[in-house]
């Protein structure tokens, strides 16, 4: 089963996408989302972005978020 | 247990001053209140680059966002002695002038309600996955990041 990876504001304009799917290959428990979104999309590797896994800021995915919803988040504008 | 609703703050557009007014009407009734604090964000024209800004398009995570403002809810009700709180954000386009946000504290008191709106915009600005395009007069953009 894959993982949704949704892209928002600057990100999704610079990439030219604003969803994809990935299915991830947890070779070890705890994989992480920047690594392996950077590998797939390079053009992130000089921006600033933070990660949300099922509506939460984090890092890293385990198998048991399989199906959760990642998203792709560059800096604030709220207010 | 049936999960917790969460309630949606986003309003498409502008948020108008009669809703603004109304929901202070609405407060009438709620006779433990002694103060009510507001916070209104509105869009301002800056200039960038010698170009004026024309608007601010607003999008957002808004599944993420509506959790962080119910968190943001929680922890302000948890801080400070408030009666009620309401946050409400745009999406989509607001002009220069218009409001964006609207935050509304009532308490018994007016400190608690003041400590609380304070406390609940810098949490907004910081946690709530909101992206603004700030869209120029020349029909370029730039994209808004919260200093």
């Amino acid at each position: 089963m894959e993982n949704e990876v949704q892209f928002y504001g600057m990100i999704a304009e610079k990439l030219g996408i604003s969803k994809t799917s990935i299915l991830i290959d947890f070779k070890v428990e705890d994989v992480n989302v920047r690594d392996l979104i950077m590998d797939s999309y390079p053009l992130l590797k000089a921006m600033t972005f933070q990660i949300a896994i099922n509506n939460v800021i984090k890092e890293n995915i385990s198998s048991a978020e399989v199906g959760e919803i990642i998203a792709i988040l560059p800096p604030f504008a709220g207010g | 247990m049936e999960a917790k609703k969460i309630k949606n703050c986003f309003i498409e557009g502008p948020i108008a001053s009669t809703f603004i007014g109304e929901s202070i009407g609405k407060h009438q009734s709620k006779t433990t209140i002694g103060a009510h604090q507001l916070f209104l964000g509105q869009v301002r024209k800056d200039i960038i680059d010698s170009k004026s800004v024309i608007s601010i398009e607003y999008t957002s995570h808004v599944d993420m966002a509506n959790k962080v403002f119910e968190e943001i809810r929680e922890e302000a009700f948890s801080k400070f002695d408030l009666t009620c709180m309401h946050i409400y954000h745009s999406l989509g386009e607001v002009k220069i002038g218009e409001i964006c946000l609207f935050v509304f504290v009532s308490s018994a008191h007016r400190k608690a309600a003041q400590k609380a709106v304070e406390f609940i915009v810098e949490e907004i600005k910081l946690k709530s996955p909101i992206f603004g395009k700030e869209n120029l007069e020349d029909e370029s953009h730039v994209w808004k990041v919260n200093q």
